[in-house]
């Protein structure tokens, strides 16, 4: 249905069929048991975009997007903490590609698989948005923990369009995503469980969510920078040669090092500063 | 020593089994007969329809009293007037009305997948025990 409005005549943004399904996972949460909806698709499909409006529908109320949307692991760690001490019943993981596979040994991937294996005591949906959903560590599906798989794809100006898989044609997709030279294609070998489209966000809510976003995607450009420059803060220096960070620090005032780069207040140092302190060993 | 043996033990079907198998095989008999009755009418004869009259009205009498708990008084009264009518098309009428209460008893169907909604995905999960 054609509209510039907000919300179809049934009130959401999106169709029926997706309201009933986010009904159905609303009732599981209430029974105490885990559960994850997945979104994703290509860059621009309106990833973020369905995920907010799904998080309203599903709490009802308009998203808390500066404590309700997470860009990446790190911060959705924070965020779901203050979700918790709020209470809040939703939670978007953003850019969630970084808790994937390939790193299933990290510290980092096994802090999220503590917290998806804990968090269903909190009754909070977790809502992750990312490129494909089949680079998460399979860890979640062995859990059953993704319920709902919402594909995006051909946006246009006035609304998206998604195709919606249950946790069991999750599994085949993946199969034939293992197969396929090009992966995507499994989308369209599968058949979902529902189609839908979206309607696009308000002007001003689109602009706080691309601020926000703009936000998430400069920190993330800036960090990106910095690990390519082979800059290290106090902190990983320290971690590196196996000293505190006090003691890093008190070195780099006793040698009068000069910081290469400074951002957020964090002062980062090249890989020759890094040298002379791990002499002083 | 007194051992016990599986000698002189009897296996058997529960009589409702043995009826529905039998009710399966005189559905069975009546299909024959209408089809032959029909291939001979396709064939541009004008068949007795004494067999298929015959044949109807013996199913009748096997699934009389069970036909009539089951439907409405009226529509067991329809299928009744059409096999007491003598017409061979009329039974066949009768016979189909029976067939479909068969289907609706479950006695003939076959295609017994769970039937769940898959528009909704944690009906096709739970469905699937996941």
């Amino acid at each position: 249905m054609k509209t510039d409005s907000k919300t179809y005549k049934h009130g959401a943004p999106f169709d029926k069929t997706l309201c009933y399904n986010i009904i159905d996972v609303h009732k599981r949460i209430n029974i105490g048991k885990a559960s994850m909806i997945l979104i994703d698709g290509g860059i621009g499909e309106g990833k973020t975009t369905l995920g907010v409006e799904v998080a309203e529908e599903y709490q009802k109320a308009p998203l808390d997007l500066k404590n309700q949307l997470a860009m990446g692991g790190k911060e959705f760690q924070e965020k779901l903490k203050i979700c918790i001490e709020k209470e809040y019943n939703v939670i978007i993981y953003d850019e969630a590609g970084d808790f994937n596979r390939r790193g299933s040994l990290t510290s980092f991937n096994q802090d999220l698989n503590r917290i998806f294996e804990t968090y269903r005591t909190y009754q909070i949906l977790v809502i992750l948005c990312l490129p494909q959903f089949d680079i998460l560590d399979n860890s979640l599906f062995q859990k059953q923990i993704p319920r709902l798989l919402l594909h995006c794809e051909n946006r246009t100006t006035r609304q998206g369009n998604y195709r919606g898989y249950s946790l069991y044609r999750m599994f085949y997709l993946k199969s034939k995503m293992k197969k396929l030279v090009v992966p995507p294609q499994a989308y369209t070998l599968v058949r979902p469980n529902f189609f839908g489209h979206f309607l696009n966000l308000t002007p001003a809510r689109s602009d706080e969510l691309s601020n926000l976003s703009t936000e998430g995607k400069k920190k993330i450009l800036e960090t990106n920078i910095i690990k390519n420059r082979g800059l290290m803060s106090a902190s990983e220096v320290g971690g590196k040669i196996g000293r505190s960070k006090s003691w890093v620090n008190v070195k780099i005032k006793k040698l009068g090092l000069t910081a290469q780069h400074v951002y957020k207040k964090q002062k980062y140092y090249t890989m020759d500063d890094i040298n002379i302190i791990r002499e002083e060993l | 020593m007194d051992t016990k043996t599986n000698e002189d033990v009897y296996t058997t079907l529960p009589p409702t089994d043995i009826l529905k198998i039998n009710l399966l095989n005189r559905r069975d008999n009546v299909t024959s007969i209408i089809g032959d009755y029909m291939q001979k009418f396709y064939a541009g004869g004008s068949p007795p329809g004494h067999l298929v009259l015959g044949a109807v009205y013996g199913l009748l009498i096997d699934i009389e009293a069970q036909l009539n708990r089951s439907v409405k008084e009226e529509e067991f009264k329809i299928i009744a007037r059409l096999v007491y009518s003598k017409d061979a098309d009329d039974s066949i009428k009768a016979f189909r009305k029976i067939n479909a209460w068969f289907d609706t008893i479950k006695l003939t169907r076959f295609d017994t997948s769970k039937q769940y909604d898959t528009s909704r995905a944690e009906n096709e999960n739970r469905f699937k025990n996941l």
